[in-house]
């Protein structure tokens, strides 16, 4: 069940993620200049636009594996789905820091129940509930048909993160991108983006092996014991 | 009164790579580990 094709691939794009993420931080923190309003503050936008884009993507993955799992029911896009899941509560959790930190020298609170945090927590708080749900369910086909309906409900919100800032009042500025702001900060934006692009797609690849083997060791048949043998013979 | 622009805030900027570099660290770590315990 385990796709071992490409072993190493992991680590190769684990690697071309970090030099990307040294490369565009260096950038972001001491070559680019200070935003206009917000100084040095801003540089944190280097790195949490990019989560954000990531955190995205990797639940666009679950949600994808896990309409595929329903169709086909083959074990791999389960696996697949479970390190989707994983790795994007991993980027909404550092998502959601990183905008606290960010929020509190521009708008002097940690968190405000705006439109596009709440959501973003909701988001958070209904992926984490699924990887809760998988833990707590034993059988390996209702936990699959389960967390796959679960990630297609939760991933309703998805599109309702994205779009906040433009539904609503937000005091969370719209989606920023090299289209929206200046070109000296398009090489650092760009950089971490595709970094953390790879960082994530190695951990989702690594995770999805971690819970294939697992799944492996539930599947297998139990041994056949010694005594039992002899009573057949 | 800074004029309606923020001065300074270097260590909010140092607390949010920090915390990313860290958060993906480990999490790298743990992921290695388990495989390798499951191995």
């Amino acid at each position: 069940m385990v796709n071992n094709r490409f072993p190493k691939l992991p680590y190769v794009l684990l690697l071309l993620g970090i030099v990307c993420l040294a490369a565009g931080s260096y950038l972001g923190l001491f070559v680019a200049p200070p935003e206009h309003f917000m100084g040095d503050v801003q540089r944190i936008m280097y790195v949490h636009v990019p989560t954000a884009w990531n955190a995205m993507l990797a639940m666009t993955f679950a949600l994808v594996c896990a309409l595929l799992y329903l169709f086909t029911s083959d074990w791999k896009w389960d696996a697949r789905m479970e390190g989707g899941i994983e790795v994007g509560v991993l980027l909404a959790f550092l998502l959601c820091c990183q905008g606290a930190i960010w929020a509190k020298p521009t708008w002097g609170v940690w968190w405000d129940w705006d439109p596009r945090l709440t959501t973003t927590a909701v988001l958070l708080f209904a992926f984490l509930g699924i990887l809760a749900l998988r833990r707590f369910v034993d059988d390996p086909v209702k936990r699959a048909v389960w967390s796959s309906v679960a990630t297609i409900i939760a991933y309703v919100d998805v599109p309702i993160v994205y779009f906040s800032v433009k539904w609503w009042n937000s005091l969370h500025q719209a989606q920023s991108s090299p289209a929206t702001v200046s070109k000296s900060f398009h090489l650092p934006l760009r950089l971490n983006a595709f970094g953390i692009l790879f960082v994530m797609t190695a951990f989702i690849m690594l995770r999805a092996r971690i819970a294939s083997l697992r799944l492996e060791q539930e599947l297998a048949p139990p041994p056949v014991l010694d005594g039992a043998m002899g009573e057949l013979a | 009164m800074t004029g309606g622009t923020i001065v300074g805030g270097w260590p909010f900027v140092w607390a949010a790579y920090g915390l990313t570099a860290a958060a993906l660290t480990l999490y790298g770590i743990s992921l290695m580990a388990r495989l390798r315990n499951l191995k």
